[in-house]
């Protein structure tokens, strides 16, 4: 047979393969999904660069030696908005300071706001406390928008990271 | 100048000369620049302190009668049976030399001499090898030329900077490197030639025993080898992929099979035991994700585009020579330039790690434990080859269009910038390590004094600051005192070279300032330098010029304690819960955590706990769980400390330390855990009054046994893994079965 029919054979084959795997994949039912692994609709960060998996010093996320490999690095003031269009029952994760930041004494509080209104408070975080957990209802929510305030004292070192947050079906 | 052009013309061909000169030069320049790596003996500062810790640790068991190929090393995290889990061969070749030289040498030079003569023919060795695999002398030497000089940001490849005293200290590494080329090009020759059968064995076995991953990527390499071979309808240029002989084919997997099954054979001591014990050997949770998964194909691609990847730190001379060379073989019908191609590419995108192929990296056998980060080397080593090849090709092109000088000059205005730029690393190299052996010189005798102190003091572990505070900065000229301790075969806890032993990283938790800290894992003395301000728990024993030796009270190896909680996991999720412990108060309370990696109901806890993951549990054990997981941070207290008294269950009344014996004498006032500080591994067994008793593992991965009220006498032992020796004696009769096999053979 001639070469480049048999190229051509094995160029449809491999095309045919990646469109019924990309057919399947698309009728999936909803899975969990990290928000790192998500592109922010919109984002505003006063300093540094908001980082995937990663603290804001390009350190593994870490709040008081809990080491997370999946979350976001970011640092206060922040606000992340990710378009979810109601496909998810449960948003869980954790926030704390960010372990480089913790000798300095400063504070931080962390709010979630689903479609504009509030759903979760933190209160006041400082450095050396575990990771603030929270699991919470944002079934029908379109926005969900999450909120690193300074805590008050100004947002010196307020490196913040939202732990392991995924979005649960 | 006329002379030696006219030297030059009385080859017949002035490429042999170009050989012979880029080979000797090659020699020269690593011989030369390296020998103050030898002549100096300054003391190490990297994973060099490490490995040469381990022949120290070999020499002592085979001079007292011990397992020289599975034994306990209990200088870090607590202890661990490091080669039972970790390649011995290089170790095993310098305490080879040391005894066979009588010990009238000292190690620490027979140790630095394998890895100055390694660096230096490796060159040799390459050119040897490819010359083998049918490359021609021309690119083969370039190739021998660029197989040292590579240069890569993140370290860990096929780079003089692994391997040297202000680089990374890879020793096993280095023997690794200096095997792979043998091995492949014996490899190469049995499937084409159907010969060489024991020679291929042999040195796929010495390279897995070097380095395991090594071993894997030879392997998996030869597979490169079934293709890419020049067969009769053959012409050598990539089209002819299409028009693969099968026959051919056939015939040379059936030979890679041959060798496959005696390695396999040959190799089982070391990998069967390990793989049964595998769940106690952890990746450790400060290991960064580069390292095991690496980078992922957009930052290797960016890297290697702008030069960092095999040219960090001076022109990307050797990417565009790659680049030219990659080209070049896929282009040219030249029959040993298509597996070097196909070489390249297959490890330069396995290399992209997991971000880029997930779950297909799976398929690999022992991925799990695999360090990604390494397959650099492969990157490299096929890197050198092309490099060569690539240069030569454009030696051809200039000496065809102008002639063999301008061909010659091209070849030194390449490699000028690439040599240089070794050069003044080396160069550095060397200035650092001869500043540092004066600094040693000065404080040699008060470090000596002071470790001689310590052991003959009662036996404990030594604190000498973690990398983290203080002791990241107390050094003697730049090496850390904290790696002088297990050359001496002191045990401590600060410095920890691997991750692997369950209780590793949470000797990194080491908190200073908590006595409770100390007595878990029996730190009875700290080192440190003049104005560093301690607790008062911590006794100044005696001043050594700067330094200051210092004493805790602690129980000792042993301690009585009670475990009223039962934890079912595994080694990946028990970080968390096992850190909470660390840093509550039950601790100091002596309430420990049993560990259950099985699925027993263990009885006789106050509490039972079992691991979703490693951020969630059920209460009541995982007979009844029911409903969803707990995260550990949505409660305030998820151990419920508070409930727990202090115990108090009894004392160590007398204890014996050894290295893998230890034996105490106590008496418990009620029933209790007996605590034996070490790292819990399947191959220590406990005797209670002379009878084996079931262990347990306790917070944060250490050992226990149930003692009932009373006085008891107990012994641990640490003995190597029972199928270690019968497999040993199984794998070289199949070795010898084999050499008899092929001498039959031949006649």
């Amino acid at each position: 047979m001639d070469n480049r029919i048999k190229y051509l054979g094995y160029i449809l084959a491999l095309i045919i393969i990646m469109m019924i795997s990309i057919y399947f994949r698309s009728r999936d039912p909803v899975r969990p999904v990290y928000l790192s692994d998500l592109t922010p609709k919109v984002y505003y960060q006063q300093h540094g660069k908001l980082t995937m998996d990663r603290s804001i010093s390009g350190n593994i996320l870490a709040v008081n030696g809990f080491r997370y490999l999946k979350g976001i690095g970011t640092h206060a003031i922040s606000s992340i908005e990710y378009q979810l269009n109601g496909r998810y029952r449960f948003l869980e994760g954790a926030v704390g300071i960010d372990d480089v930041a913790v000798n300095n004494g400063y504070k931080i509080e962390a709010l979630i706001y689903a479609d504009e209104k509030l759903i979760y408070r933190s209160g006041i975080m400082q450095g050396w406390s575990n990771p603030h957990y929270f699991r919470l209802n944002i079934a029908g929510k379109k926005v969900i928008k999450l909120v690193i305030d300074d805590g008050g004292d100004g947002t010196n070192s307020d490196h913040s990271d939202w732990l392991g947050i995924q979005a649960l079906p | 100048m006329a002379r030696i052009i006219k030297f030059i013309k009385a080859y017949k061909d002035p490429g042999r000369f170009l050989v012979l000169s880029l080979l000797v030069f090659v020699t020269l320049f690593h011989a030369i620049l390296l020998f103050p790596e030898l002549a100096e003996s300054s003391p190490d500062l990297n994973d060099n302190v490490f490995h040469y810790s381990l022949c120290v640790s070999m020499n002592g068991e085979i001079e007292t009668g011990g397992a020289p190929l599975d034994h306990w090393v209990p200088y870090w995290c607590a202890g661990y049976p490091i080669f039972h889990y970790y390649q011995h061969f290089p170790h095993l070749m310098v305490v080879s030399a040391y005894q066979l030289l009588l010990k009238k040498v000292s190690m620490f030079f027979i140790y630095h001499l394998f890895i100055y003569l390694l660096l230096v023919l490796y060159p040799l060795i390459v050119y040897y090898s490819l010359r083998k695999m049918r490359l021609d002398s021309l690119p083969a030497a370039g190739a021998a030329v660029f197989s040292l000089a590579m240069s890569n940001i993140n370290g860990y490849g096929l780079e003089i900077g692994s391997f040297t005293w202000r680089g990374q200290g890879l020793y096993a590494q280095l023997w690794a490197t200096f095997l792979l080329p043998l091995a492949l090009s014996s490899i190469y020759t049995t499937m084409n030639e159907n010969k060489h059968y024991f020679r291929s064995v042999i040195f796929l076995f010495c390279l897995t025993l070097s380095q395991i991953q090594f071993g894997l990527m030879a392997i998996l390499t030869s597979f490169l080898f079934l293709p890419c071979l020049k067969t009769a309808s053959q012409t050598g240029s990539i089209r002819d992929l299409m028009d693969l002989d099968w026959g051919e084919i056939f015939k040379k997997f059936k030979r890679l099979t041959v060798i496959l099954v005696f390695f396999s054979v040959a190799v089982a001591y070391l990998i069967v035991p390990m793989q049964m014990d595998s769940q106690y050997y952890t990746n450790g949770n400060y290991i960064s994700p580069e390292t095991t998964n690496s980078f992922g194909a957009r930052y290797i691609i960016t890297q290697f585009i702008n030069g960092k990847l095999l040219d960090h730190g001076r022109w990307p001379i050797a990417t565009a020579l790659v680049i030219v060379g990659l080209l070049f073989s896929l282009g040219v019908r030249s029959p040993g330039n298509l597996w070097v191609a196909a070489g390249f590419i297959f490890w330069f995108l396995l290399y992209f790690g997991r971000p880029t192929w997930g779950l297909i990296l799976d398929i690999i056998p022992f991925s799990s434990t695999l360090q990604l980060l390494r397959l650099i080397s492969m990157v490299h080593f096929f890197s050198a080859i092309l490099a060569g090849i690539g240069l030569m090709a454009l030696y051809e092109k200039i000496k065809l269009k102008a002639n063999w000088i301008a061909a010659f000059c091209l070849i030194i205005l390449l490699l000028y910038p690439v040599f240089r730029e070794r050069f003044l690393f080396l160069q550095l190299n060397n200035d650092w390590l001869r500043s540092n052996k004066i600094s040693y010189q000065k404080e040699k005798q008060d470090l000596g004094s002071m470790l001689d102190a310590i052991k003959k003091a009662p036996p404990g572990r030594v604190y000498p600051g973690s990398r983290t505070n203080w002791g990241g900065n107390f050094k003697i000229g730049q090496t850390a005192v904290m790696y002088f301790l297990s050359e001496k075969e002191i045990p401590d806890i600060g410095f920890t070279p691997f991750s692997w032993a369950l209780p590793a990283d949470f000797s990194l938790n080491f908190t200073e300032w908590n006595p409770s800290h100390y007595d878990l894992f029996n730190v009875k003395y700290v080192l440190a330098e003049k104005g560093i301000n301690f607790s008062s728990f911590i006794e100044e024993i005696k001043r050594y010029g700067r330094f200051r030796l210092y004493s805790v009270k602690t129980t000792g190896y042993f301690d009585l304690v009670e475990s009223p909680i039962a934890l079912y996991g595994d080694k990946d999720s028990i970080w968390n819960i096992m850190l909470l412990w660390m840093r509550s108060s039950l601790i100091s309370k002596k309430q420990y955590i049993s560990i259950f990696f099985d699925r027993d109901h263990h009885t006789g806890y106050q509490d039972y706990l079992t691991l979703k993951d490693r951020w969630s549990f059920w209460r009541s054990g995982k007979l009844k769980r029911s409903g969803d997981a707990r995260n550990l941070f949505s409660m305030d207290d998820p151990l419920r400390t508070s409930q727990y008294p202090e115990a108090t269950p009894g004392a160590v009344i007398s204890e014996i330390a050894g290295k893998d014996r230890f034996s105490c004498k106590v008496k418990a006032d009620k029933d209790c855990f007996l605590l034996f500080k070490m790292t819990y591994h399947p191959g220590w067994h406990a005797y209670i009054d002379g009878k084996e008793k079931d262990k347990v593992m306790l917070s944060p991965g250490m050992i226990g046994v149930k003692l009932n009220k009373g006085e008891h006498s107990v012994k641990f032992i640490y003995s190597a893994q029972k199928w270690k020796m019968p497999l040993f004696y199984i794998g070289m009769f199949s070795l010898l079965a084999l050499f008899g096999w092929e001498r039959k053979r031949k006649k």
